[in-house]
């Protein structure tokens, strides 16, 4: 038995948490699934795109006679490519197998494409999609505008030689590489979340035990105070955050094969202060609730807003200015920045310094919150 | 002459509810007090007042020398509730620790003493969810005893106990004045109340009555404890 009343009860909470053999998959095994699931849907090879090409394309010839068109160039270029299954048709036909299903997209190259795109040095190009299916219009726009600039930069080295004019594409990326994919930036927002989550929810439920059980009672009636059972808590399941975190973080790293280029440590600060924000939320709400469901029920209230807002799904810059300013009222938003900040940009303690600073003010108010409904008066 | 327990007009409401009206009462060393009164007589709201669980809405009170709320001295007292309230998924031996630690008690040879004193040794590596009520009625008055507290107040230590283990129950509660722990005992069975050493008969809120169970009784003019609560607390009490 520890030698101090804080790490008693610290011992106790993990005591009871390692019997519980659910929780304790809840814990660990849980989040494992969930991400890795999460990674295999997301690396599903995509399906080819069925791309119809209507050239029209005259091309452009040359005061010296030299013709060239572009949208020849590009047809031939874009059939090199993996991705996409081209045919050539009609504009009349266009329209009719598009909404028919049986094709994805339709690029059209008008008679003055080749025109244009000399006069101004800029390429546009037009792209019909059926519309109906959001997520296949994503996939569509994202594997054109990366086939396309592929196909540019392979009309290059065409046999033909290089167009009459320059043709240049230039992307550059910050960080990491271009086969930088969704998994990689929803891992570290993953953490966080599932520590906030389940931390919040065994918090409250073992908190509303004790409360319900009558050993809160009792647990008053020793010379014990009310920091040291907070502290305890903080301590007992900060324990369990933290190795939960080092397990998702070497699965998502390891078996997931994410791109990280962190200080773990950081990571493991920023989720230490999530927690002890999280527990003393728990223990708080914990007070307005009669039993476990009233827990859950607190889910809608505390936890959806936050996986909404806090820039899990849409990043929080894309918000419109009024739901950005409630965004940054949730402490996730700021871990979330933190982790992916640390995980994939390699920042460092002062580069996440205000990050640090806003989850260490929220901890601070919940513990003050938790211990002020943790008064002596307990029924 | 110290009193362990001392309160003068202790009273509490609950919003317009008067659970404990104008209570003063003294308990002596060494006694064994038993706190008498059917369910909602305010027992509980009384004892609560008495190791800081519940403030008084008026009166003062003192415990082991402190005003209450006691926050210095609670290491001295051992407090029983009626609900027992231990850690189910705890050992025996684990909750009684825990409750030791708490209380400044880490030393093993204690915690094994104070499960051996009420004879659970045997289950001492058993969760507590998996025992019956009278054997987790057992840990419980083991982790009230753990820490050799000088007052023990304990709650209806007895309720849903089989008779035998209560008076086994109540052998330890002799020993344990014997030693000069002084004991306040709240119970609603007239049989345990012959035990006591004192009496203070609760009704409503107020404490009504005190004496030895023989002052009581010649004071009632009856022959038996039922017959003089009846008669003192007004014959109605269910
Ligand atoms: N926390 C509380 N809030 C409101 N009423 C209470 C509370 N605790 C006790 N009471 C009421 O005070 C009265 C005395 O209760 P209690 O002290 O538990 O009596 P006893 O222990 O003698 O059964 C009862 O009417 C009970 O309903
Ligand atoms: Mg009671």
């Amino acid at each position: 038995m520890p030698k101090t009343r804080t790490l008693t009860v610290a011992w106790r909470i993990i005591t009871q948490i390692r019997r519980d053999h659910r929780t304790v998959g809840l814990i660990f095994i849980v989040p494992m699934v969930v991400i890795g699931l999460l990674g295999y849907i997301i690396r599903l090879p995509a399906e080819d795109i069925n791309l119809a090409i209507v050239n029209e394309d005259q091309g452009f010839s040359s005061p010296l006679g030299m013709s060239f068109s572009l949208g020849d160039e590009l047809v031939e270029a874009l059939q090199e490519s993996e991705d996409l299954v081209i045919s050539e048709i009609s504009e009349s036909e266009a329209e009719e197998n598009l909404k028919a299903g049986e094709i994805d997209a339709v690029l059209v190259f008008d008679e003055d494409f080749t025109q244009r795109v000399a006069e101004e040095q800029r390429i546009e190009f037009i792209l019909l999609l059926e519309g109906s299916d959001p997520a296949l219009n994503t996939r569509v726009q994202g594997t054109m505008s990366r086939e396309f600039i592929e196909a540019v930069q392979r009309i290059e080295g065409l046999p033909g030689g290089p167009p009459p004019f320059k043709l240049e594409v230039e992307t550059q990326y910050l960080y990491a590489g271009q086969n930088f994919d969704t998994l990689d930036s929803l891992a570290p927002v993953f953490i966080a979340f599932v520590a906030f989550f389940l931390i919040f929810l065994l918090t409250g439920v073992s908190f509303l035990r004790e409360r319900a059980g009558g050993t809160l009672e009792r647990l008053m009636a020793t010379p014990v105070t009310r920091l040291e059972v907070v502290l305890g808590y903080m301590i007992g399941f900060g324990f369990f955050a933290l190795i939960q975190s080092a397990v998702i973080l070497l699965f998502v790293i390891y078996i997931l094969g994410i791109h990280y280029v962190g200080n773990p440590a950081l990571i493991f600060l920023v989720e230490a202060l999530l927690t002890i924000g999280s527990v003393n939320l728990g223990i708080f709400l914990s007070t307005y609730a009669k039993n476990e469901l009233q827990i859950v029920q607190f889910i809608p209230l505390v936890i959806t807003p936050q996986v909404l807002l806090s820039g899990i799904l849409v990043p929080v810059e894309e918000f419109p200015n009024w739901l950005q300013g409630l965004a940054y009222l949730m402490p996730l938003t700021y871990a979330n920045q933190a982790l992916k900040n640390v995980m994939l940009k390699g920042f460092d303690l002062y580069q996440i310094g205000w990050e640090l600073a806003v989850l260490a003010g929220f901890a601070l108010l919940m513990i003050f919150l938790s211990a002020l409904t943790l008064r002596r008066e307990v029924a | 002459m110290e009193y362990v327990i001392e309160t003068q007009g202790l009273s509490k409401s609950f919003g317009s509810l008067q659970a404990v009206r104008e209570v003063s009462l003294r308990v002596e060393p060494g006694e064994t007090y038993g706190l008498l009164g059917p369910n909602g007589s305010g027992k509980t709201t009384l004892m609560r007042m008495l190791v800081g669980l519940v403030r008084p809405t008026r009166g003062t009170g003192g415990v082991l020398g402190e005003e209450i709320p006691p926050d210095r001295v609670l290491s001295r007292i051992g407090y029983m509730t009626q609900a027992g309230a231990l850690y189910q998924e705890l050992t025996v031996g684990e909750n009684v620790a825990f409750f030791g630690a708490l209380s400044g008690v880490t030393s093993k040879e204690r915690i094994q003493e104070v499960i051996a004193l009420v004879g659970l040794e045997d289950r001492a590596k058993s969760t507590v969810g998996t025992l019956s009520g009278g054997l987790k009625q057992r840990a419980s008055l083991a982790c009230a005893l753990v820490h050799n507290p000088q007052l023990l107040i304990l709650d209806e230590p007895t309720v849903g106990v089989d008779p035998q283990l209560r008076s086994i129950f109540w052998d330890h509660f002799r020993k344990l004045n014997q030693q000069g722990v002084t004991i306040l005992v709240s119970s609603h069975v007239m049989d345990e109340a012959a035990r006591c050493t004192r009496l203070g008969l609760m009704r409503e809120g107020s404490l009504l009555a005190e004496g030895s169970p023989g002052e009581l009784k010649s004071q009632a003019g009856t022959g038996d404890l039922e017959g003089a609560f009846l008669k003192i607390a007004g014959g109605s009490h269910a």
